[in-house]
């Protein structure tokens, strides 16, 4: 909490600096918003799910977990913003161990193993510039960059079945928290919609780093519980997670002031 | 007690008098002002034109919205004088000239024109404009009748439709069968010159119902045919140009008198008005046997002659407005044989002297002076002086007149600032050393006059026929006249002190110059040397603030080419409205209080604020003409000055706007779509561009302190799309927060 204090006043500071010379969109240089973010690549957002059905196999594979975000900007000269968001996303990932086929009784076999319905909720912020390119900022159309961090808190349920019938599910256990940062490039566009409400839209490109400290989901086809274990989960976690937000289209609304 | 009562009327007579000489009242507004100033969109009564009707309802609608727009800007541009007493004159001779037609003098609005040409022009709504050039040389009230009835008449005939018609026939025709330009300027020539005719003829019937004198439509063509010549060929003596120790040597300034000439009359084939001549022998036949009919004067003799004599008076401040210097000068000495010493006459010369010699300075001297053997009478002898005079003698004769005059006019505050500028010019161009001038003894005229002479070579004669040309003595090539014009004055504490302060400015301005180019080099010492020797420099500030200024024009031009009619009158009327309130409106989030004059809808009772909008419009046009120069003193100073005391500022803004709409470049476009369509989102995008048209637009807004013409801020943008409102709003308030902070530095 203390950090985040720090930071929030060493970004007041900063702002304070550069804004001296900064006439905002018709002397407003500060905004807040809420958004709400989506991966827009069907593709990718299949197989993750924001509501398991731990007793049935999930049904609605094309949800698309929504990212939500309140964020805060001011306007620190004439063309750049500088900004900060707070992020709140959950998304499921679905894990089943890769044994495909045991023979059941010579003529059929059954395709049962251990799987893991891994549930993440992830926090995030963005701290993050914008470049206005057509009005002075922090209005109008913009080019953005910046930093991200998150924490994302994976818990699951394990049990044993298959992609088809899903047997014996456990009690929900809570696997820890893991790390993540990365950084991300956008554009987008803020209009005025009524006297000082805006409409924000946008795409942002998110490239997370993480996975070269997590590494790469290690699946071990001889290994029966590979797909379950705790490290497993997080790094799937994170993969799904890469995927799914590395092309975010993104709506908002807010105030600008 | 009856001496006391004399002296009494005296006193209070006096001034009045004064200004009478001047002639200043008369061409000051002091009227009401008209519905065509106070209300926008109703200049023009919906028009219908003749023939194909669906055709001509399109052309119809052009037609109106273009002239709505024009005369629109024309009443606004600054050179339009309304609600005068000379426009009460004006107004008074329609009221005798339409005694008749009650209904049709209803219609006519009149008008004065702030121009040096001679000519009147009517528009299609019944409004007629008098040039000053024009009612400067009128003889009688009857000349300006017959003016005025020949305008009429073109209103009437529907003359400006018609033209428009026929114009866009002949571009048709002229597009169906290939013809150039030429084919339609012989075309619509020969058919506004038949307007002519028909405008004589009609004008004449309107005269002849009136009472004026006949015999006046016919000799109102003898001023048209001098129309390019100057006012009154009088004699004026070289002396004018000299002092006390400047002597203009005989060899510039012929003594021979130069007959005034009415050249004959070149073909009227390109031309839109036939011949004068033509027209008066038209004229002629038409009134046969009853020229002495009518009277002269139907208003009053001594008006007309009042309203004559001020339009002269401000004629020499148009002519130097229009960098006409030569005619100014020329007029001006003519008007000062009549007016000795008169202040305001004087003061002109000294104006016109300044310009004269900034025009020189700088390079402009084709523009000033025409070729002498061209030029027809008296005159002749001002172009020829100056086009011999070098560098060095005309800069010493500026120097010496001006000195003179404010030496004449002591006290006087803008004398006194016009005479510092023809000195601190004279020291750009020649020298800051006052030793550059000899102290003499005794002025010897023969030592002068030895230094030139006549040159007599028979290609010399050929080039300058009828002037000769000056041969410089070849002994004493490197004198001239310019060292031996100022010795009184050597001894004159507030020329010396005047020259010497004035000198070292621009030699320490010339310095910081040079140093800002060898800035980098500096070390950080003589960096603050150099900073403290800036501050001295720098002119004293005064005490005005950007809190408020005033916008002289809001100019928004939108033009979509993708349309039939690119040009977008009507839009650019209704922006230019809905712009001045957002200045307003986004100026007081800053607590910035800004007046503006153009083009908003004045009020009724605005007559003073049309006056100070007249005078910034044409400032206006003078700064642009001084362009390359940082500082410039403009010619109505005085009245500048007092505009600034009663706005509380010098500042004032200049919006230019404009928004260009095309089609897409499609070509361009599918290339792209060929290369992205493997890629669906970008496909996507690049189709709908092939549906987008292109647009750019720009902003511009120069800051100006009208006292001194310095740009003081100067705010451009440029963008890829037109029309948006949040754009330019934002525009404004970083203009408006730029320039205060920028202003305030």
């Amino acid at each position: 909490m203390k950090k985040h204090v720090l930071f929030y006043f060493l970004i007041a500071i900063c702002t304070g600096l550069f804004a001296q010379n900064n006439p905002g969109y018709l002397g407003k240089k500060t905004y807040i918003g809420l958004s709400a973010a989506y991966c827009p690549n069907i593709a990718i957002a299949r197989n993750m799910e924001s509501n398991i059905n731990y007793n049935n196999k999930p049904t609605n594979y094309f949800i698309t977990p929504l990212i939500y975000s309140i964020g805060i900007g001011r306007a620190i000269n004439y063309k750049w913003t500088i900004g900060l968001d707070y992020e709140f996303q959950r998304y499921g990932v679905l894990n089943e161990e890769g044994v495909p086929m045991n023979w059941k009784d010579g003529n059929s076999y059954e395709n049962t193993g251990e799987y893991a319905y891994a549930r993440a909720v992830a926090n995030s912020f963005r701290l993050k510039f914008l470049y206005a390119t057509d009005i002075a900022a922090p209005m109008g159309a913009y080019s953005t960059f910046g930093v991200l961090f998150q924490t994302n808190k994976v818990s699951a349920v394990r049990g044993e079945g298959n992609g088809y019938a899903f047997a014996n599910p456990g009690g929900v256990e809570d696997f820890g928290t893991h790390a993540d940062f990365g950084f991300f490039f956008g554009g987008g566009v803020k209009r005025e919609i009524y006297k000082s409400v805006i409409i924000d839209l946008g795409v942002d490109f998110n490239l997370y780093l993480g996975r070269y400290i997590l590494g790469a989901p290690d699946y071990n086809p001889f290994e029966i519980t590979s797909t379950t274990n705790k490290d497993y989960l997080h790094q799937s976690s994170a993969q799904k997670n890469h995927l799914n937000s590395l092309l975010l289209a993104r709506a908002g609304i807010g105030y600008i002031f | 007690m009856k001496t006391r009562l004399l002296w009494a009327c005296l006193l209070l007579g006096l001034p009045q008098l004064l200004f009478a000489q001047e002639y200043r009242g008369w061409l000051t507004t002091v009227d009401p002002l008209g519905t065509e100033f106070t209300k926008k969109g109703k200049l023009i009564k919906p028009v219908t034109f003749s023939k194909n009707v669906d055709k001509n309802r399109e052309l119809a609608k052009k037609f109106s919205e273009t002239n709505e727009f024009y005369i629109d800007r024309f009443l606004n541009s600054g050179v339009v004088l309304t609600g005068t007493k000379a426009n009460r004159y004006i107004n008074s001779v329609a009221d005798k000239l339409l005694v008749k037609r009650p209904a049709l003098r209803k219609e006519i609005k009149l008008y004065i024109v702030y121009s040096s040409e001679v000519n009147a022009f009517t528009f299609t709504n019944g409004m007629i404009f008098f040039n000053i050039g024009l009612l400067s040389r009128l003889e009688n009230e009857s000349q300006l009748a017959y003016i005025m009835a020949h305008e009429i008449a073109h209103y009437l005939e529907k003359h400006a439709m018609e033209r428009y018609e026929r114009t866009a026939e002949v571009e048709e025709e002229a597009e169906e069968n290939d013809e150039d330009d030429n084919y339609l300027g012989v075309i619509l020539s020969k058919f506004n010159r038949e307007q002519e005719f028909e405008a004589d003829s009609k004008g004449l019937e309107i005269f002849l119902e009136s009472g004026y004198q006949v015999q006046e439509a016919i000799s109102v063509f003898e001023i048209l045919k001098k129309a390019d010549l100057p006012l009154e060929n009088v004699r004026i003596p070289k002396t004018v140009f000299e002092g006390k120790y400047l002597k203009i040597p005989d060899v510039f300034y012929s003594e021979e008198s130069i007959d005034l000439v009415i050249p004959a009359e070149e073909s009227d084939t390109n031309k839109t008005h036939p011949n004068s001549s033509k027209r008066q022998e038209v004229i002629r036949g038409k009134v046969k046997g009853k020229e002495q009919s009518g009277s002269m004067f139907l208003v009053d003799k001594s008006t007309f002659e009042q309203v004559r004599e001020a339009c002269r008076f401000e004629l020499v401040e148009v002519y130097i407005w229009e960098h006409n210097f030569i005619n100014a000068l020329y007029l001006n000495e003519i008007l000062l044989i009549k007016y000795p010493e008169n202040p305001r006459l004087m003061t002109n010369k000294i104006k016109a002297l300044y310009f004269f010699q900034t025009d020189l300075n700088d390079g402009r001297r084709g523009k000033v002076v025409s070729a002498p053997k061209r030029i027809n009478g008296e005159i002749r002898k001002f172009h020829f002086l100056f086009k011999k005079l070098n560098k060095q003698e005309y800069n010493a004769l500026f120097l010496r007149q001006g000195w003179d005059i404010y030496n004449k006019m002591q006290g006087n505050k803008v004398v006194k600032m016009f005479c510092n500028e023809i000195t601190r010019n004279f020291e750009s161009a020649v020298s800051k050393d006052i030793n550059f001038f000899y102290k003499l003894d005794k002025y010897d005229l023969d030592l002068i006059n030895g230094l030139y002479s006549k040159e007599d070579t028979v290609s010399n004669k050929k080039k300058y026929t009828g002037t000769g040309t000056v041969k410089r003595s070849s002994k004493k090539r490197n004198q001239n006249f310019a060292m031996y014009s100022m010795p009184d004055y050597l001894t004159n504490a507030d020329f010396v002190k005047t020259f010497k302060e004035l000198g070292e400015g621009i030699a320490d301005a010339e310095e910081a110059n040079e140093e800002n180019e060898e800035s980098e080099n500096l070390s950080a010492a003589a960096a603050k040397e150099k900073e403290a020797k800036k501050k001295k420099n720098q002119k004293p500030e005064n005490s005005f603030s950007t809190d408020k200024i005033l916008l002289i024009g809001i100019s928004s031009l939108k033009v979509d080419t993708r349309s039939e009619t690119p040009v977008k009158f009507k839009e650019i009327q209704e922006t230019q409205l809905s712009l001045a309130q957002e200045f307003k409106e986004i100026a007081s989030m800053l607590d910035i209080e800004v007046e503006v004059f153009n083009p908003v809808a004045l009020k009724t009772d605005d007559a003073e604020k049309y006056e100070a909008r007249n005078l910034l419009d044409r400032w206006l046009v003078e700064r642009n003409s001084y362009k390359d120069k940082k500082y410039f003193l403009p010619m109505n100073y005085s009245a500048i000055d007092s505009m600034v005391m009663s706005y509380g500022t010098p500042y004032v803004a200049y919006m230019q706007g404009a928004q260009l709409i095309q089609k897409s470049y499609t070509a361009i476009y599918l290339i792209n779509v060929l290369i992205y369509a493997v890629h669906p989102p970008i496909f996507a995008a690049m189709v709908y561009g092939l549906t987008k048209p292109r647009k750019e637009s720009m902003i511009r807004i120069p800051v100006y302190n009208i006292l001194t013409g310095e740009q003081v801020y100067y705010y451009e943008r440029e963008y890829d799309s037109a029309g948006r409102k949040d754009y330019v709003k934002s525009d404004i308030y970083n203009f408006f927060y730029q320039m205060k902070r920028e202003v305030a530095k």
